[in-house]
């Protein structure tokens, strides 16, 4: 290119370095990954990490009783409790790395863990 | 008693050409500490356009003493020798002047421009700084997050001063 004294290299050099930035934003803003496993407390037991790679139930003995989680690709909630308040079920879906839930009659507490943490804890 | 000594250092041509583009460099990189950025730790960099001028008028090894010096001494007039700051601005320096020996020396003469040189020295300039950042001050998966918006400003400030230090150029070749 006259005039500017612009070269095929510097075209190639503008070019490979808009790439790599383009290619950064992809890398690194991308929206965070879904989460990848929830953390599962019951009283008296060591936590226990369940994988959210598909869609089943799972039961576990708290307390009062069973508690039933239904678990699905990047969420996890409360289905079935023995306690009074069912807040753990009202909690709904966690669907945010670092969302909690928890049964406090039946001791039961779900952590979602995410590769990102997006939130330190949720409040209600 | 010693006699009296005397010790004469007679600077060659090159030893005044380095220490004039220095000092030229010193100013730019001064004055342009005293301009405020929305960003910190992102500045344009226009010493840099003494950096490829001198790359390209004289070669590597003037470019990288000059490079040296300004780092230097401009950290001393700033109050920042040996301080973080410095580090970074020393790690930076030697990133781009390595991005330039490796382009000036491999590819065949004149197939970068001072355009091209500049926007490679601004993206080494910042990747080294970014990893020296990472690594020695905090290594924290969160600053990731600002690589990209970093390697943007470069990109742009780069472009920047590879227009100006072109242009520079071209108006020294034609008077």
């Amino acid at each position: 290119m006259k005039g500017w004294g612009l070269t095929g290299g510097d075209l190639l050099v503008l070019l490979l370095a808009a790439v790599l930035v383009g290619g950064l934003y992809g890398r690194y803003w991308t929206p965070a990954s879904e989460a990848g496993a929830a953390l599962i407390t019951v009283a008296g037991q060591a936590p226990r990490q369940v994988s959210l790679d598909r869609s089943r139930d799972l039961q576990v003995q708290g307390a009062l009783g069973p508690s039933r989680l239904e678990l699905a690709p990047g969420r996890i909630r409360f289905t079935e409790s023995p306690c009074r308040g069912k807040h753990c079920i009202h909690q709904g879906w966690l669907s945010h790395g670092g969302g909690f839930a928890a049964c406090l009659p039946n001791r039961v507490a779900v952590q979602l863990l995410s590769r990102r943490r997006d939130l330190d804890a949720v409040n209600f | 008693m010693a006699a009296h000594r005397q010790l004469v250092l007679t600077p060659s041509r090159e030893d005044l050409r380095i220490a004039y583009l220095a000092a030229l460099a010193i100013a730019i990189h001064v004055l342009e500490m005293g301009v405020p950025t929305p960003i910190p730790g992102v500045k344009p960099g226009l010493a840099n356009v003494i950096t490829v001028a001198a790359l390209l008028l004289f070669g590597w090894r003037t470019a990288l003493w000059v490079t040296l010096l300004r780092v230097v001494a401009g950290s001393l007039l700033i109050g920042s020798f040996l301080s973080p700051t410095f580090v970074l601005s020393l790690s930076g320096a030697l990133g781009a002047l390595a991005a330039l020996g490796l382009a000036h020396g491999l590819l065949p003469r004149g197939s970068l421009s001072a355009l091209g040189l500049s926007v490679l020295a601004a993206l080494a300039h910042m990747l080294t700084q970014f990893i020296v950042a990472y690594w020695i001050f905090i290594p924290q998966p969160g600053l990731f997050l600002l690589l990209p918006p970093l390697m943007t400003a470069a990109l742009l400030f780069g472009g920047l001063t590879g227009i100006i230090a072109q242009v520079m150029l071209q108006r020294m070749a034609s008077p």
